[in-house]
């Protein structure tokens, strides 16, 4: 079943239109990457599913709710960090969590447990009785991350957390988005860089001039038997050797640079093993044979590919 | 309510520091002692020492910290947090009134109390009220401009340049305001009794409770501001409130003293009055909505889909003020008793007029302010008012007083007045007539705009 149900949505700063017509649905437990280029209409999306932005028109349902019939109540079950999030700098973490929590209306009883076992998840308990304002990026995000779900909710949206980010910080955060994704939780992640959504997304919608484009589920996509297959050799690649490699069957089109061919193979692991078999048989100084896996970035850069041509045509 | 309120909790947090809790008593007790080196030990001295720095304290530093309170949530990126919370809108309203206030009250209240102790019995001249009313104006006023600060900062919160100057100049000056009412300035009558509505109060019980009506629709209009904000559906029902006791409060001042110049008009004045007030509203949320264009086609969205509910909740404040003003409209002319007089005058045709005007205006600003930035705003508004309301009126008047009969035949038959202002006279076609036409051309130049703007001009 759909955790969250987009149908119709539009949206305007008049008189430009930002989102058009969109429609889309998420499974619940999935982590879905929005990727798009600047201005495609990215944080104003997830600001519409937070009904932080008014649409124009369209439905949306956040776990069976309408959230614009009933925005508080889809909020108890949502929780969002915006890009520019912020922080009461001049608070203790420990303050800023209970404020969210009491904001959020938690149990007296169970206030303190909750705040220690998201300071836990989030790992900042050794810094709660710090001042916010103290912390470095990686903790101050970290923080916000643990304050948009302080009251336990089924899905969380990021806008680009992991900007600005230095490498352990986003080590550290996609460990930490696996490991809710491993709860269940219903995850939406904005980013423009997409190798590091690669650790933890199940779905990408690529999202362009206000459109969705495409709504990928990684597994299917990496199930498609076309491979990219790199093959280094000893040697630089001849018209001869490239002629072997190309009338093979099962070469799609096919890149030459130096020693490195790289081409698009339709075939099994078996008819892999027989292509590499014909080249060493017909001669070729084989040096590595690699079968790329269709990963996010290629994934994107196909839609891509596909909306230049669509455009040019 | 207020101590277990979030809000008010994280603002004693905030401006509670060791070190300014430990400040107040000092500067107090320093201030104490060098204002004792000048006090002769009457206390008069001392309060009239005290008054300028409570001022300061409670009206300028308070209203400061009202109007700064929104600013910081917005400018710190905190105001998503608050938005996507449970917290409640009545919480949200009294922890920032108060909370944001905190310190200011924590060092106004002992000045009070300073002044109350040392409180002249000619404070305020001849007619100087008990130390109970001044205590009672001084709070009511500082927390009336703490509010008007935070209700400006509240409306103007998507506005960079007006989120912290305007609204504590406007805090400031209700404060000010609320204060001198009931401080013994007699604004109508200098007997010391106020008439409303045939009533007969106590001028000073009259203008605290006048305070008090006034706070509590500051108060109400910012939990309806905040609502918005936190995303509640708010519907016209609390707005229309607001109309129908402004325009019952403001009628029953008449007529207060007034020599009646028209005698037979007076049972009707209060009416006209009330629909005066209604159509000012109706004016300022005309105004108010002119620049989004998102409310109307939202409006239009629910009616092509004949979701009733939701128009219900989105329908234009203006066009909601229009139920009072339309039945009072139809209403005037059999309240009003007027004789027949030297000239002829339909207190219908002044209503119509008055509607009419309203609307073209409205219309006009539609015109030019939908969608445009912020910042060309206040100067479209400016030029429009210049150029409708003080160079056409000048022209118009040009040759009014040439000769004695000039007025009455080229400007208040001739159509003339008629054409910038509401008269009611001379008949339908000569006082309705222009404005009326006014009124096509403003709706002509919307509708153009609003096909270029479609196009994304």
């Amino acid at each position: 079943m759909a955790i969250i149900s987009v149908r119709g949505l539009n949206f305007e700063y008049p008189p430009h239109q930002v989102l058009k017509d969109i429609n889309f649905e998420l499974a619940e437990g999935s982590v879905t990457a929005l990727v798009g280029p600047n201005g495609a209409g990215k944080t104003t999306l997830l600001r519409c599913l937070t009904n932080l932005e008014n649409p124009l028109s369209g439905h949306i349902e956040i776990d069976g709710v309408d959230i614009h019939k009933n925005p508080r109540e889809a909020h108890r079950k949502m929780g969002y960090l915006s890009d520019f999030f912020g922080l009461y700098n001049d608070l203790s973490v420990r303050q800023c969590l209970t404020y969210m929590a009491w904001c959020q209306k938690l149990p007296e009883r169970a206030l303190n447990e909750r705040i220690e076992a998201v300071a836990e998840d989030v790992e900042i308990t050794k810094y709660l009785d710090k001042k916010a304002g103290s912390l470095s990026r990686g903790y101050r995000q970290r923080l916000g991350v643990g304050l948009a779900m302080i009251h336990e909710p089924k899905i969380l949206l990021l806008d680009e957390p992991a900007s600005g980010l230095d490498p352990e910080a986003r080590v550290h955060l996609s460990a930490f988005i696996v490991r809710l994704q491993q709860r269940g939780m219903t995850i939406m992640v904005s980013s423009h860089i997409l190798a590091e959504l690669e650790d933890y997304c199940t779905d990408m919608l690529v999202i362009r001039d206000g459109e969705i484009r495409s709504h990928v589920k990684l597994a299917e996509h990496q199930a498609v038997e076309e491979t990219v297959i790199e093959i280094n050799l000893t040697e630089p690649v001849g018209d001869a050797y490239m002629h072997i490699i190309s009338t093979y069957q099962g070469v799609g089109s096919l890149q030459k640079n130096g020693q490195m061919v790289t081409c698009n193979f339709s075939g099994d692991a078996a008819a892999q093993t027989a292509f590499l078999k014909y080249l060493i048989e017909k001669g070729l100084p084989v040096l590595r044979f690699v079968p790329m896996q269709k990963t996010l970035k290629s994934a994107y850069m196909d839609l891509a590919h596909l909306g230049k041509e669509e455009q040019s045509a | 309510m207020i101590i277990l309120n979030p809000e008010f909790h994280r603002n004693l947090w905030l401006k509670f520091s060791p070190f300014r809790l430990a400040a107040m008593p000092v500067v107090l007790i320093g201030y104490l002692y060098f204002a004792g080196l000048w006090d002769d030990n009457s206390g008069e001295n001392l309060f009239h020492f005290t008054m300028p720095f409570a001022f300061i304290v409670l009206g300028i530093f308070g209203t400061y910290e009202a109007a700064h309170a929104l600013s910081t949530e917005i400018k710190g990126n905190t105001w998503d947090f608050q938005k996507m919370s449970a917290i409640g809108p009545w919480q949200l309203v009294f922890g920032k009134l108060f909370g944001a206030t905190s310190y200011a009250w924590y060092f106004g209240l002992p000045l009070l109390l300073i002044m109350a102790l040392n409180y002249p019995d000619n404070a305020f001249g001849r007619n100087t009220p008990s130390v109970w009313v001044f205590l009672a104006a001084s709070i009511l006023s500082a927390v009336f401009g703490h509010a008007s600060a935070l209700l400006t900062a509240l409306t103007s919160i998507h506005n960079d340049r007006m989120r912290v100057i305007v609204p504590l100049f406007i805090g400031m000056v209700m404060a000010n305001w609320s204060f001198q009412a009931v401080m013994g300035f007699d604004w109508f009558s200098s007997s010391g009794k106020m008439h409303w509505h045939g009533l007969e109060i106590n001028q000073t019980s009259f203008d605290l409770l006048s305070v008090l009506f006034v706070l509590f629709w500051v108060v109400v209009g910012l939990q309806r501001l905040i609502r918005v904000e936190l995303q509640y559906k708010n519907t016209p029902l609390v707005w229309m409130a607001f109309v129908f006791t402004a325009a019952v409060y403001v009628a029953g001042l008449y007529p207060q003293g007034m020599d009646m110049t028209w005698r037979g008009l007076d049972q009707g004045m209060p009416y006209l009055i009330a629909f005066w007030v209604v159509v000012s509203l109706l004016y300022v949320k005309m105004l108010e909505s002119s620049r989004d264009i998102m409310p109307y086609r939202r409006c239009l969205a629910a009616w092509q889909a004949k979701d009733w509910a939701q128009l219900y909740m989105d329908i234009p404040r203006w066009a909601a003020t229009l139920f009072f003003a339309l039945p009072l409209l139809v209403l005037l002319p059999f309240v009003f008793k007027g004789e027949a007089g030297e000239i002829e005058f339909s207190v219908f045709n002044l209503g119509l007029g008055m509607l009419l005007f309203t609307l073209r205006d409205g219309l006009v600003l539609h015109g030019f302010l939908m969608g445009q930035k912020q910042r060309f705003v206040s100067f479209k508004i400016c030029c429009y008012y210049f150029f409708v309301y003080f160079l056409t009126i000048s022209f118009t008047l040009d040759d009014a007083f040439v000769s004695g009969s000039a007025f009455r035949d080229k400007i208040l038959y001739g159509g003339g007045l008629s054409m910038i202002m509401p008269t009611g006279v001379g008949g339908f076609f000569n006082s309705c007539g222009p404005v009326m036409v006014q009124c096509g051309l403003a709706g002509w130049f919307l509708y153009h705009r609003l096909q270029r703007f479609n196009k994304g001009a």
